[in-house]
């Protein structure tokens, strides 16, 4: 494994991190930033928006051109690479936009996906300007984590990681229906789906989790850490297929789908809480890492 | 005017060949409507207040349509009939033509059986003892109804009508089989729908002074607290301790829920929100009985996370403290509702109280109860969708509306016992399972050839029906693949999931036990009585 270009332009939590070949983008407490050079330099991305104080991004999504932030009570869009803002505002009481994910249908059917801690789903077909509660059987609305098909044209499916379990949508975030995810093990904090069909559900305490019929039936992926809470869990399909999961402790990655595993070795960057992970734009094979403390850094097994 | 019925007593072999007869006129007035070729029934005019002829398609409403038969004896065996598919109808929603043609299959079968000297009762243990074996094959065949288009395609299967069938498919992706849908006369010439965030209660403000005065009405509040019981309030005085449990607690809002408040209750709501502290609105608890009332408690307790009050625990307001509230992220009332967004009870104690509900919903003998526990289920389950049906005329409209519910019904048993190929072929695929049964005796011989023969039945009545040969489509189809069905429309052998020709599974099993069952039933009758009936006076209008 090698370590490359810790950033440390500010000192303040990365929540969530996003990228695309032009510009990385983290989720801060400052508010958004972006890197035009793969995180070597850093530069606000709400500029434009011209505030006196900072305004807390938690959540971040990117595709080309287009960047969604999600603040309290609004989603932000810009499609200038952050150049320019669009505010979304949403009903009130105001909602934390905790998690986003855009359909990779995005240029076609314009949707993305929020979800929040206590408000439950919201859906925006029309690229972002409108959005609107959809949470018909969700019945739990804590949202923690989303993730969406990669045939999401096709199949319009949708999973939501909440404080009970795995809700899934056929429905694109529609309506909602509760998976057979053990409540037990809940909460769900991170979820993935692979290329392959294979869900991954990263819980609190109870470790990973691994479907591979959209959540029908669920078993239990042997880890080293199986009681630390797993924050990110991200599959890379380029140049080989790798699990890597987020603890908040460390790093593990596996190359043979959760078989055997292995862990980054008490590295001096996890004796603060890693919190977030992103895929590295340009390096298929590396992930980025953002951590309590301010740092991205970025991992290649 | 009907004429005055002596009284008299009716032996074989008279009562099976009247019963035979009365339970053909029934089933050929129903044989017509089945599959997507059948045709419509005319029943003619039934009073001077409706001299229109009634152009039916459904059974279940022909066989109420059809009161009496001429002839007494064979009155008995339409009759048999007509309850039978009611129970259909009512349960279930769809699969009347299938049970009648079924019924009439097996008795017809049997009574052949029996007038060659078998025994009818020993024939009809064989026939309920072969029943699981057939539901059996059911299941194996069933596959899950999912996904917007799979669902329109079911839809239109049931209703024939495109529009009704495209808002079906949209709703019942969007609800599942729980979900609250409520199909609604509309007032202009289309349809409508209109969706509703969270989840809504029949019951509203205790007091009209208590909402805003404003055209709308409604009063909302964000993130309030919320306070359980079901008392009536008569005392304002009793509120007191509410009212500071809440202002220690420094919420935003309080929303009250009791069985009722009296005026002066009321007052002193309406007083003190006109203080410039939070707002407060009383809401009526839900429900028209104590049963209903205290399963609405339940849910909403769960649902907000709020420690109810209950009278006959003998709990007092004077101990209430701020941790029994619950508390949602938005809440509104009218007059005549109430809902809320985001209740804060404990999800995963609410997915157990789910689960529970629905298994108490799927296993309800009364049509009622089921209905009353899908609604529960559905306030729960947050969102609902209203559809506002239209049309040219009154009747148009009033015919869309049982429509469309007879649609919803059978939709949701679809979508919770999944689907099987549809044209008649799942009833032939379970003939496989009979014939590989091994029969100890003549009579057990005797009845799983009858089930056998039956079971063809509806698919044959579909092709004839559409205008085809049955023997030749019949001779196709035992050598095509399993999930192959013959479309009627397009006169081609294709695959029932690709072409979305499936039936509801819960259908197909409640009309198979339901013929069977009936069929056994009628074949062991041995005489019939009737009673004496007065001679009625005058003509009903």
């Amino acid at each position: 494994m090698t370590l490359e270009l810790p950033s440390t332009l500010t000192s303040d939590a990365v929540y969530a991190l996003a990228g695309t070949t032009d510009f990385l983008y983290a989720a801060r407490a400052s508010g958004l930033c972006r890197s035009p050079d793969g995180g070597a330099t850093w530069q606000s991305a709400f500029a434009s928006l011209d505030r006196s104080e900072a305004l807390t991004a938690v959540s971040v999504a990117a595709l080309g051109q287009t960047v969604f932030a999600g603040v309290k009570g609004a989603v932000l869009r810009s499609d200038d690479s952050g150049e320019s803002w669009h505010v979304a505002a949403l009903p009130s009481p105001p909602p934390l936009i905790g998690a986003l994910a855009i359909s990779p249908a995005f240029r076609d059917d314009g949707v993305v996906i929020a979800g929040t801690p206590e408000d439950g789903v919201f859906v925006s077909t029309d690229r972002g300007s409108t959005w609107i509660p959809w949470n018909f059987g969700l019945i739990d609305l804590a949202v923690y984590t989303i993730a969406v098909s990669p045939d999401f044209a096709c199949d319009h499916m949708v999973f939501a990681g909440t404080e009970s379990g795995v809700f899934r949508s056929s429905s694109g975030g529609r309506g909602w229906k509760e998976t057979s995810f053990p409540m037990d093990a809940a909460p769900v904090l991170s979820l993935t789906l692979s290329a392959g069909g294979l869900l991954y559900a990263g819980t609190e305490t109870h470790g990973l989790f691994v479907s591979d019929d959209f959540g029908a039936t669920w078993h239990g992926l042997k880890t080293d850490a199986p009681s630390t809470p797993i924050h990110a869990i991200h599959v890379t399909t380029e140049p080989a297929p790798i699990l890597f999961v987020l603890l908040e402790d460390s790093l593990m990655w596996s190359t043979d789908a959760g078989s055997s595993w292995r862990r980054s070795q008490a590295s001096a960057r996890f004796i603060h809480s890693a919190i977030t992970m992103s895929a590295h734009p340009i390096d298929r094979g590396s992930v980025l890492v953002g951590f309590a403390s301010g740092e991205i850094v970025t991992f290649t097994p | 005017m009907k004429a005055k019925q002596k009284p008299g007593v009716v032996f074989q072999p008279q009562v099976h060949l009247t019963l035979q007869r009365g339970i053909h006129q029934m089933v050929s007035a129903i044989r017509p409507t089945l599959g997507p070729l059948g045709g419509g029934v005319v029943i003619d005019h039934l009073n001077d207040t409706k001299p229109l002829p009634e152009f039916l398609e459904d059974g279940g409403v022909i066989a109420r349509r059809i009161i009496e038969l001429g002839d007494r004896d064979e009155d008995v065996g339409a009759m048999l009939v007509r309850s039978m598919l009611i129970r259909q109808h009512e349960r279930i929603g769809d699969g009347t033509a299938t049970t009648a043609v079924l019924f009439e299959a097996i008795f017809n079968g049997g009574l052949r059986y029996i007038a060659a000297g078998g025994s009818a009762m020993q024939f009809r243990r064989h026939l309920e003892r072969a029943l699981p074996l057939v539901l059996d094959a059911l299941d194996d065949m069933t596959f899950p109804l999912e996904g917007h288009d799979a669902l329109t395609s079911m839809a239109l299967s049931l209703c024939n009508d495109e529009e009704l069938a495209g808002f079906m498919g949209e709703s019942f992706d969007l609800l599942g089989e729980y979900g609250r849908l409520a199909i609604r006369e509309g007032y202009g010439r289309r349809m409508l729908r209109e969706y509703v965030e969270g989840s809504h209660f029949y019951a509203g403000a205790a007091a009209r002074a208590l909402l805003p005065e404003d055209a709308e009405a409604t009063l909302r509040l964000e993130t309030p607290a919320v306070f359980l019981c079901d008392l009536t309030i008569e005392d304002h005085r009793a509120l007191f301790p509410v009212l500071q449990a809440a202002n220690a607690a420094n919420v935003s809002g309080l929303v009250i829920v009791a069985r009722n408040l009296s005026e002066k209750a009321v007052s002193l709501l309406v007083a003190h929100n006109r203080l410039n502290k939070f707002k407060v609105i009383a809401v009526k608890l839900p429900g028209l009985n104590p049963e209903d009332r205290m399963g609405a408690l339940e849910d909403l307790s769960l649902m907000t996370g709020a420690s109810p009050v209950l009278e006959v625990t003998g709990a007092m307001l004077e101990n209430v403290t701020a941790k029994q509230f619950g508390a949602v992220r938005r809440f509104w009332a009218t007059v005549h509702e109430f809902g809320f967004v985001g209740g804060r009870g404990d999800p995963r104690r609410m997915r157990e109280h789910l689960r529970r509900l629905k298994t108490r919903a799927r296993m309800a003998p009364d049509v009622e109860d089921r209905k009353h526990l899908q609604d529960r289920i559905g306030a729960m389950l947050g969102g609902s969708l209203t559809l506002w049906l239209g049309g040219f005329s009154e009747p148009e409209i009033k015919m869309r509306k049982a429509l469309a519910e007879r649609t919803a019904l059978a939709l949701r048993s679809a979508i919770e016992e999944g689907v099987v190929p549809g044209g008649g072929i799942a009833h032939l695929n379970c003939r496989k399972v009979l014939a590989a049964h091994s029969a100890q005796d003549a009579d057990e011989r005797a009845a799983y050839r009858v089930l056998i023969e039956a079971l063809a039945e509806p698919a044959r009545t579909i092709f004839r029906n559409a205008g085809c040969d049955p023997g030749e489509i019949m001779g196709k189809l035992m050598h095509a693949d399993v999930n192959n069905v013959f479309d009627v429309m397009t006169h081609q052998m294709v695959d029932a999931r690709v072409a979305g020709i499936v039936d509801s599974t819960a259908v197909l099993k409640a009309s198979l036990r339901n013929a069977v069952s009936t069929a056994a039933l009628a074949l062991t009758i041995d005489s019939v009585v009737h009673l004496a009936r007065p001679e009625m006076v005058g003509t009903p209008k």
